[in-house]
């Protein structure tokens, strides 16, 4: 290719030397040939104007040969100059062939960039391509995902401006997400008016790049319905760590806060009856304070003037009266004292229903055991043999459950009595996976028929000569039990012993 | 010279009346008898229809009753603490009940005896030798 055009240069230079001698040779020969014309014809004039015509010739003459040496003599300057230019150009062309193949090389290595170029942009492109395809197929993954999100999503820019409303708002807020990114102030100004101030709240908190919480507020429909949106919104940045505005959800949550309210109103009602009802629980308690109170002086008063005036009757007329008149003024004193333990046992009863419980470890083995100890103090001819289960220790009130506890005790050496010999056992066992203690004799038992009325105050199921007692204890350790959260429940069969269970 | 009296705070006759047999079948007598609790502060602080008495005379032993017209035990009770010549002399709370918050409210008064209605001479007996254990 190079050589080619060499050549083709080396062709042009021959082709204009020709030319030239061309023009040299017509020169040449064309003033001749011009010259024998003119003569010629001169000779034709000549022969018809005679002799002093043949001056005119010669000068005609002159001047032609004159001119065709000016111009011969231009034509030789010409072809010198040519030949000289000619030999200016061979140096030139030779220059020009260097220079020619010196640009032949530069392109030659220029070609090869431009074809290594070629193929490191035809990666390019095809890596620019296949990152087109993925991101398309990204950004359709993220358009799924964010338009279909059930919450009312948006991102806001720096300028406040929406990049981005996720369709469900026009469900949430009867305007579609083109409008929101028409009108930036739209979002502010479908805010419920006294709701306003706690979004701004948290707008504030957010711009200032602080944590800030969900809030709810209400937004107004253009139907003018309401509907409660749980807000949350953060900061974003890109990977350089630039802001990039606000990214945040609404949810509606009316239906929450409907429950909410629901449960509010309920709450508020349910407070308002139980304050009611603890008024009423007061006052009712007070007055059964009040009564107890009563009871325990206008009630035991007279009753200490019966047993004053019996023993008075006793110890200052003994001299007047025979054996039944001391008779009648006994019972009437025994009478009064009995009422008077009856009175003192429901005061105590009620005192329990209404005192405070004072909880703390309670060893029920030491309590069982001391009372039994008294027991066998006060009648040391029975024959009591005494087990118990050591280190029982529950939580509850000690004075209250020491009484619950000694009132069992008491009444399973009381149903023993008629026993010549007599076995109470304090244990703990399990029932229904429950921790359950109890208090078991041998004595006379009782008919499970009536195992309900034991704890009822004053039914007896034994006659009063055959037991004494004031009918109340089994009520007032049942009384107790209750009170710790506790039941309490007897087995048992006639002449087979009892068993009390109870549970704390 | 005049043993200080022994004074007696009950509103109802057959209580006083009972209570005096059985501190007279001790050997106590000369006990004065008031009925209500103005009484008994007139009494003790020769105001009212005391006003006459000589204050320098003050009961050796105060049976006190509770339930009082007028004014109630504890508020007798409060009235003597606060007078300097009558906070010491001993009482004997007789009551007809065993209310415990009453116990504890003449306890806090600086009430050492508790007596349950009809009064018992041994016992009143038994709380006189304590208390001259007591006294200097």
């Amino acid at each position: 290719m190079e050589n080619d055009s060499h050549r083709e240069k080396s062709d042009c230079a021959a082709a204009l030397k020709r030319h030239a001698l061309t023009i040299i040779a017509a020169w040449t020969v064309l003033p001749a040939v011009l010259l024998l014309l003119s003569v010629a014809r001169e000779m034709d004039r000549a022969a018809a104007f005679a002799a002093d015509a043949d001056e005119a010739i010669l000068f005609d003459i002159l001047g032609y040969v004159a001119l065709w040496m000016a111009g011969a003599f231009g034509i030789r300057l010409g072809v010198g100059r040519l030949t000289q230019s000619e030999h200016g150009r061979t140096a030139a062309e030779g220059a020009l062939l260097q220079s020619y193949e010196e640009l032949e090389i530069k392109v030659r290595q220029r070609t090869a960039e431009l074809g290594r170029a070629n193929v490191r942009l035809k990666c390019e492109v095809e890596e620019r391509i296949r990152a087109e395809v993925a991101l398309r197929e990204s950004e359709m993954k993220y358009r799924i995902v964010a338009d279909n999100a059930y919450g009312w999503e948006f991102w806001l820019n720096t300028e406040g401006r929406f990049v981005y409303t996720s369709p469900a708002c026009l469900e949430i807020t009867g305007h579609g997400a083109d409008e929101f990114a028409a009108d930036p102030d739209l979002f502010y100004r479908i805010i419920h008016a006294e709701d306003r101030t706690v979004f701004l709240k948290h707008r504030l908190e957010v711009e200032q790049k602080l944590e800030s919480d969900t809030v709810a507020f209400r937004i107004v429909r253009p139907d003018g319905g309401c509907r409660w949106i749980g807000h949350v919104c953060r900061p974003v940045y890109d990977n350089n760590g630039r802001y990039m505005g606000i990214r945040g959800s609404n949810r509606d949550i009316s239906e929450r806060k409907r429950a909410e309210t629901a449960i509010q109103i309920l709450n508020a009602e349910l407070e308002q009856r139980v304050h009611k009802r603890t008024a009423q629980l007061e006052a009712s308690n007070k007055e059964l304070e009040d009564f107890c109170y009563a009871i325990s002086h206008d009630l035991r008063a007279p009753l200490n003037r019966l047993e004053g005036y019996s023993r008075a009757m006793l110890e200052d007329c003994s001299a007047l009266l025979d054996a039944q008149g001391r008779f009648y003024a006994e019972r009437i004193e025994q009478g009064s004292l009995h009422l008077k333990r009856v009175i003192d046992a429901l005061l105590e009863l009620s005192r329990l229903t209404r005192s405070e419980l004072i909880m703390q470890d309670v060893n029920l083995s030491e309590i069982a055991r001391s009372a039994i100890e008294e027991l066998k103090e006060m009648q040391p001819h029975r024959a009591v043999e005494f087990v118990a289960a050591t280190d029982v220790v529950v939580k509850g009130d000690a004075g209250m459950l020491s009484l619950a506890l000694r009132n069992l005790i008491d009444n399973a050496w009381k149903y023993t009595e008629k026993h010549p010999t007599a076995g109470i056992e304090f244990g703990v066992t399990e029932h229904e996976r429950r921790r359950v203690y109890y208090v078991r004799d041998d004595g006379a038992g009782f008919d499970m028929q009536f195992a309900e009325k034991l704890f009822k105050p004053f039914e007896r199921i034994h006659c009063p000569g055959e037991f004494t007692g004031n009918g109340i204890g089994l009520a007032t350790a049942q009384r107790v039990i209750q009170r710790h959260g506790g039941r309490i429940w007897a087995e048992g069969a006639i002449e087979k012993g009892a068993t009390f269970y109870f549970s704390i | 010279m005049v043993e200080n009296p022994v004074l007696m705070v009950e509103d109802n006759p057959d209580d006083e009346f009972l209570t005096l047999r059985e501190l007279k079948k001790y050997g106590i007598e000369g006990v004065v008898v008031v009925r209500d609790g103005v009484e008994t502060v007139d009494y003790l602080l020769c105001t009212g229809r005391y006003a006459g008495r000589d204050r320098g005379i003050v009961p050796r032993l105060v049976f006190l009753d509770l339930k009082l017209p007028r004014m109630n035990g504890l508020e007798v009770l409060r009235a003597m603490r606060d007078d300097e010549k009558l906070r010491d002399v001993p009482v004997i709370v007789t009551s007809s009940s065993q209310e415990p918050s009453d116990i504890e409210n003449c306890r806090k008064l600086g009430v050492k005896f508790f007596l349950d209605k009809p009064l018992d001479g041994r016992k009143i007996a038994a709380i006189m030798d304590e208390m001259e254990g007591e006294s200097p």
